[in-house]
């Protein structure tokens, strides 16, 4: 099992620019949609998981990622 | 020419390269004089570009150009390029002169924008040829900038995707576009059917990447 936390998550985040600003005020269960991301960002996140854990996100997928503790889950459970 | 002629004559290049970067960056902010196009109400990417890469060349050199242009969302008013972080900023960007670079942030102002020029980019798609995960063009389209080609074969390349209204968002390059050679663009990546990466290829080698993503019906991506 290739077990992905959430502090790995906040490290690719973190490469992202929009998400790199936001990150100091959000915890692992802040809302994505609490934190004043738009869709442009999250889907840049989601181009940058795929990129870096080789996974694709479907639509139905991606509506139960709404955390950072919510994708280092997803991840967890697709990588087994 | 000797050793120490070169390392002076590289010197003297050095300097009037930061000289250059460092008096844009003093200017602080310059207003851009970017027109509305065809029967947009927003700035079109075409325009940001044309007007960047022109300020990259009249106040650093001839050789400078626009490296990196991200966008957030749409601007509506006219554009302030300023040349430290701004809070408000809608998109930042890069020029680039050898290996130094000049970073800046637009943002919107509140004045209104009067210049409205045409455009048709019909004679682009009619030459663009489209196959699954590429679109190119045999040949350069007379009288667009290898930018504006790049725009419609880029949503050439979305809509075989999903048709709607595409935004350029980001475009990275690691050369100069080189108006006499045509161009091709090639699908990276698909993200959720919304956002697209391509590769563009001029004279068979990649001069860089471009991101577009659908905008939602009100045109933004809140």
């Amino acid at each position: 099992m290739s077990a992905v936390s959430p502090i790995q998550i906040r490290d690719l985040m973190g490469t992202i620019p929009s998400w790199a600003r936001m990150l100091p005020n959000m915890a692992d269960n802040t809302l994505f949609s609490e934190s004043g991301m738009d869709s442009l960002a999250l889907l840049e996140l989601i181009s940058e998981i795929q990129n870096r854990y080789g996974v694709e996100i479907s639509d139905d997928d991606v509506q139960h990622i709404s955390t950072i503790a919510d994708i280092a889950r997803y991840l967890c459970d697709r990588m087994q | 020419m000797s050793r120490r002629v070169r390392e002076w004559k590289g010197g003297v290049r050095l300097a009037i390269i930061i000289g250059a970067m460092n008096a844009m960056q003093s200017k602080s902010t310059i207003v851009l004089d970017v027109p509305l196009r065809g029967a947009r109400d927003y700035v079109h990417s075409s325009d940001l570009f044309a007007v960047l890469d022109g300020l990259a060349k009249i106040h650093l050199s001839p050789d400078a150009h626009l490296q990196s242009l991200v966008l957030r969302r749409m601007a509506f008013h006219k554009v302030i390029a300023h040349f430290a972080p701004h809070a408000d900023a809608f998109g930042t960007f890069s020029l680039c002169l050898g290996q130094d670079v000049t970073e800046g942030w637009l943002v919107e102002s509140r004045d209104a924008i009067a210049r409205r020029v045409a455009f048709d980019e019909t004679p682009i798609e009619r030459a663009a040829v489209s196959r699954t995960g590429r679109v190119l063009l045999p040949a350069p389209v007379a009288g667009y900038t290898s930018f504006e080609q790049m725009i419609v074969l880029f949503k050439i390349l979305c809509a075989q995707l999903r048709r709607g209204h595409w935004l350029l968002t980001q475009m990275n390059l690691i050369t100069p576009f080189k108006d006499h050679l045509p161009l091709e663009l090639a699908t990276v990546q698909t993200v959720l059917g919304q956002l697209m990466k391509a590769e563009l290829r001029q004279g068979r080698g990649s001069i860089g990447q471009a991101q577009m993503v659908l905008a939602n019906a009100a045109g933004g991506f809140s």
